[in-house]
């Protein structure tokens, strides 16, 4: 199978993750429960995962870094945090409904910062204009699930510092392959999950907190039991129940990958695989493809159209040559109305470290194939 | 052997006491201890070996990692300390 998928999860991980996950099986059990042996290898785990998201993501204590199931599950500790019941939330035009939808949840008046795909000056622009009517929060992803469209973040943060509007970054396309630091950014979240540039299993999920946060779940959490009140304090606060403890063994196996690689080295090689996929779908007939003309806005995500085709054939198309894409509205139903594709919805590809040049052209070939018919 | 109890918040909060410690040289145990001790229900605390008191306190002060409280262990009995 050739995969391009990576923005749904990166299905093929380091060799390393999987003996974690499998050695987290055999030797560990509840953190935070016990203190025999194997209670206590879960313990140090979570604190050596911790340590090193926080030294990763620029967070200033391990203890300010939430296990999550996702970043779905993060996203809606952080925006129940932030935004109050029928407040009003500036969000750029390119998120995902693990955003929008708690947004609709909390009947929050949306405010999207409307500006072009690709175009940095005009969406930093959309949301000065859309700050200063008013905020209580700011929701934005950091690149796009659909056209892996990098936003201007820093700008965005700097808005949101100086109006003292917290942030609220969706890092589910970026994390891993986008170099991040939460201190520089202000942000109140960061959410990410463990599945996708992370190379940890499904299941898994970091919150970064720099806010207070409300607990979605309320639980046991091995420390200070006698209160029936969630402990005020992070991480327990937000971490009630016991914790996947061999998803967080592959998570920090696929954080010590993504550290020794270093985002901006994977960022760097999945921008090639991109370029080259790119420029090959530009001169077949009957193409869109959404790509920006400077690299740099764009991680490795690429979504196309073919006049005449349904998104959704094409797949069904390339999934019996063996090339496994992702087609339709992605989840971001309002990025496709941003980006005038709601209709049909796009093709969607998305690449990883571990995806090659030759799998690349395998994609390339098996749709010219089906173009040809 | 007479000894210090700190407590921690969590064990996410002993465990940073205990490499903020190490980092200074100083080696301690961690321990699961009872509502008797944290008086809130479970809890964890970090063993601080005799004469090493302030120099430990003063370490977790300068790291913004203060112990939720301090007790003084001797002959079984336990008696709360402010270093």
């Amino acid at each position: 199978m050739i995969y391009l998928d990576s923005a749904a999860t990166t299905f093929r991980k380091p060799q390393t993750v999987r003996v974690a996950v499998q050695r987290a099986m055999q030797t560990m059990s509840s953190p935070g429960r016990g203190g025999y042996e194997s209670a206590r290898a879960a313990e140090e785990l979570l604190f050596r995962t911790r340590t090193l998201a926080a030294e990763l993501f620029g967070v200033p204590d391990a203890e300010h870094v939430v296990f999550t199931s996702s970043a779905t599950h993060g996203l809606n500790i952080a925006i129940k945090s932030v935004v109050p019941v029928g407040g009003r939330v500036v969000v750029s035009p390119w998120e995902h409904n693990a955003v929008t939808r708690p947004l609709h949840a909390l009947g929050a008046e949306v405010a999207v910062a409307a500006a072009p795909l690709f175009d940095d000056d005009s969406c930093v622009r959309a949301f000065s204009k859309e700050i200063r009517r008013g905020a209580d929060a700011v929701v934005c992803t950091a690149a796009s699930n659909v056209f892996g469209y990098v936003m201007p973040l820093q700008e965005i943060a700097a808005v949101c510092r100086r109006m003292r509007v917290p942030l609220v970054v969706d890092a589910a396309q970026s994390a891993g392959a986008e170099a991040l630091d939460m201190t520089a950014l202000g942000a109140a979240f960061v959410a990410m999950p463990g599945h996708k540039g992370l190379y940890g299993p499904q299941g898994t999920g970091l919150l970064l907190c720099g806010a207070d946060a409300k607990p979605l779940l309320e639980g046991g959490t091995g420390s200070a039991s006698l209160s029936q009140e969630m402990p005020d304090f992070l991480p327990d606060r937000l971490e009630a129940g016991t914790h996947n403890v061999p998803g967080v063994a592959g998570l920090e196996a696929g954080l010590r990958y993504v550290r020794g690689m270093t985002p901006e080295r994977i960022a760097r090689y999945e921008r090639r695989l991109i370029r080259r996929a790119s420029e090959s779908l530009r001169r077949m007939d009957g193409v869109t493809v959404y790509a920006s003309d400077d690299p740099a806005r764009q991680l490795g995500v690429l979504s196309f159209t073919v006049a005449g085709r349904e998104s959704e054939d094409l797949a069904r198309a390339l999934a019996r040559r063996g090339v496994a894409v992702r087609a339709g509205l992605h989840c971001a139903p309002l990025a496709h109305q941003s980006a005038g594709t709601a209709e049909g919805g796009t093709v969607r590809l998305s690449v990883s470290a571990f995806t090659t040049e030759a799998e690349i052209d395998g994609f390339l070939n098996a749709l010219r194939g089906i173009l040809a018919k | 052997m007479d000894h210090y109890l700190f407590t921690a918040r969590s064990v996410t909060h002993a465990q940073r006491m205990a490499h903020a410690l190490a980092s200074v040289g100083i080696g301690t145990t961690m321990k699961r201890v009872s509502n008797q001790v944290t008086g809130s229900g479970c809890g964890y605390t970090l063993q601080v070996g005799e004469g090493k008191l302030h120099r430990a306190y003063d370490a977790l002060r300068a790291s913004d990692l203060r112990p939720v409280k301090v007790f003084r262990v001797s002959g079984g009995e336990l008696r709360e300390v402010l270093p």
